[in-house]
């Protein structure tokens, strides 16, 4: 439960950042990746499938 | 809440004029007599809507008046600019080609885009904010009551997602998921020589064949791990040989300041007051020698495309995709074009000049490399050297370039960039004309003294330090941070928040609007006055100068936002 909880505190206190080479590609809060992804999960499945065959980095900061 | 909406109908019509002591008498004047007849129309019994209609009325005609006055000065102003515009574009005209004119498409399509964007964050702010006050008036404040909620629950959210990272994260600040880990030198090396001993097993048992394989296998390792150990290694030659440009700038300037200093006093250059510069001077002499012999293999990469006298240069234009640019000071009287890339079968760029201007292209743009280079960077580095004095008008465009100019003249100034970073730094002594730099995420740096400064962006931070007659700021998630002297502000963001600091108190106007961002703008300490016009629907106005009409002088703050915070503050 605690677990849960902790997720649902990053998910509205945080700010995901998602970066290439040199490059910033994503600076959002993390509700709205997260209501982005909720709307269009193929679009999210593509976008994670880029992230990794493009060999990026993924941020979780404090907003 | 009438004598509002009245003050604020009066401040509009006085918003495009400028604040001088007798405009600023009229609107007073003005003012009072609108509230008069306000009050008037209310003794003789009729409601405060009807009342309201008069003063509108009556407002209408001193209006039309106002503007009347107001366009003669402009319309002599637009015939003089029209007249000299004329004469500069004549000669252009004749010497314009079909590419420079596609160049020129390109950069109003950008510009179109990047403005269209704009002007929508900056309608749809308002059109948000008027259809959240009509629902707000009808529920009763209920959903600024919800707004308040919301903004308390998210700073809560954030306390506690702060301690959430800091325990996921061993208190490292943020939690880091990399995919593009490369293995390091070290690893492969340590793999290769798992493969040998598992090589030496198999041959031990007899199978030769297996044992080959496993052997070129090693090899394989082994000399990917010596590629990689050369990719460091120029990489952080790179690093390094962009921090030298800084120095040698910076060496350049001092060079100047103490000749200056020489040939301005008829003092001994060992003179106590200079001495500490010299000693720097020197200092910066000697590391940056010993810098340049390490650097040396660097240097000798660097090759010369194009040499041109810097005495017929009026314009440069460039047009790149993911290459970088620096223009830098040159000496002597000629502009020389560098060109430099790790990669040699990067093609060079083509460099031209068509009358006065001066023109960089790719000869045939890779649409594919293009895209991809926004994940990996390629291209290489243009290096144009500018004599000092030669002010000429620079267009700069790339897609993933980044594009650094310090240092020398500059008339007019138009940057595009799709996702590089931009760093401006004219030379300080000289006040450029029209500067606009237009990003989608890149940063915009700008450090300017100019007439005019728009800054566009989507995503970028834009930082800005400029003394100008009007700044223009407007971008979508970018955080602002502009500090000088200038007379108009125009500052627009939707989620971003605004940090606006002013050296000199502005005489035209300031019009800050947000959408979630927050907005704070530091007014220095011995301002004369101000009247300051905020409004926001949940989020908290801070005015640490007290009543919102303060002191004598009658410079107009309008800020507005839906849910960001808004604070007046002393600098």
């Amino acid at each position: 439960m605690e677990q849960v909880k902790d997720v649902l505190r990053l998910i509205f206190g945080s700010r995901l950042i998602v970066e290439g080479r040199g490059r910033t590609f994503v600076k959002l809060p993390m509700w709205v990746c997260v209501l982005v992804g909720l709307s269009s999960l193929r679009l999210a499945l593509i976008t994670v499938l880029f992230v990794v065959v493009f060999g990026m980095r993924v941020r979780i900061i404090k907003a | 809440m009438m004598y509002v909406q009245i003050r604020r109908m009066i401040d509009e019509i006085f918003a495009d004029m400028k604040m001088t002591a007798e405009n600023l008498a009229l609107r007073d004047e003005l003012m009072d007599n609108a509230q008069e007849r306000f009050d008037d129309s209310i003794r003789r019994g009729k409601t405060e809507e009807e009342a309201f209609a008069e003063v509108v009325s009556s407002l209408g005609d001193v209006q039309s008046l106002l503007k009347e006055i107001n366009q003669e000065t402009p319309k002599k102003e637009e015939e003089e600019s029209q007249k000299q515009e004329s004469q500069k574009q004549e000669p252009h005209e004749k010497q314009e080609t079909p590419k420079a004119e596609e160049k020129d498409d390109l950069n109003q399509t950008f510009n179109k885009a990047i403005s269209a964007i704009s002007d929508l964050s900056r309608q749809s702010v308002k059109q948000a904010m008027k259809l959240v006050g009509k629902v707000d008036k009808a529920t009763g404040g209920f959903v600024k009551d919800i707004g308040k909620a919301v903004d308390k629950g998210m700073r809560d959210a954030q306390k506690a997602a702060g301690t959430v990272i800091d325990k996921w994260s061993n208190a490292k600040d943020e939690i880091i998921i990399d995919f593009g880990k490369d293995k390091t030198p070290e690893d492969m090396r340590r793999e290769a020589d798992d493969l040998r001993a598992q090589a030496v097993m198999k041959r031990a048992a007899g199978d030769e064949q297996g044992a080959a394989e496993m052997e070129n296998q090693a090899d394989e390792k082994e000399m990917q791990a010596d590629a990689a150990e050369q990719e460091a290694q120029m990489k952080a030659a790179q690093d390094m040989d962009s921090e030298n440009e800084y120095v040698e700038y910076a060496e350049n300037l001092c060079n100047e300041v103490m000749r200056e200093a020489g040939e301005n006093t008829d003092v001994d250059s060992s003179s106590c007051d200079q001495k500490p510069e010299t000693d720097h001077c020197e200092a910066g002499k000697g590391e940056s020698a010993s810098q340049e012999d390490k650097q040396a293999p660097r240097e000798k990469q660097k090759e010369p495309i194009g040499q041109f006298p810097a005495a017929g240069l009026r314009n440069v234009d460039i047009g790149l995709d993911a290459d970088d640019v620096v223009i830098k000071p040159g000496q002597g009287q000629m502009v020389e074009i560098f060109w430099e890339a790790s990669d040699s079968e990067c093609p060079k760029p083509v460099v031209f000049m068509e009358g006065h201007t001066l023109t960089l292209r790719r000869q045939n743009p890779d649409v594919f490399k293009t895209f991809f280079s926004v994940f990996k960077k390629e291209g290489g580095k243009v290096t144009i050297r500018v004599p000092h004095g030669y002010a000429a008008d620079y267009t700069v465009g790339t897609t993933s370039g980044d594009i650094r100019l310090y240092g020398i003249d500059v008339d007019n100034v138009k940057i595009n960039t799709t996702s590089g970073d931009v760093r401006l730094e004219p030379d300080t002594g000289i006040r450029a004309k029209d500067v606009t730099v237009s990003t989608v995420s890149g940063a915009a740096t700008v450090s300017i003294c100019a007439e005019m400064v728009s800054v566009n962006t989507v995503s970028g931070d834009p930082f800005i330090s400029c003394d100008a007659a009007k700044i223009d700021v407007n971008t979508v998630s970018g955080k602002v941070h502009v500090e000088g002297a200038c007379e108009a502000w125009n500052i627009s963001t939707v989620s971003g928040n605004a940090e606006l600091l002013c050296t000199v108190t502005p005489t035209q106007k300031m019009q800050i609007g947000t959408m979630s961002g927050s907005a704070r703008v530091a007014l220095p300490g011995d301002v004369r006055g101000f009247v300051a016009d905020m409004s926001s629907m949940s989020g908290s106005i801070v005015n640490e100068f007290g009543p919102n009409r303060y002191g004598t002088c009658a410079l107009p703050i309008h800020m507005d936002t839906v849910s960001g915070r808004l604070m007046i503050t002393r600098l």
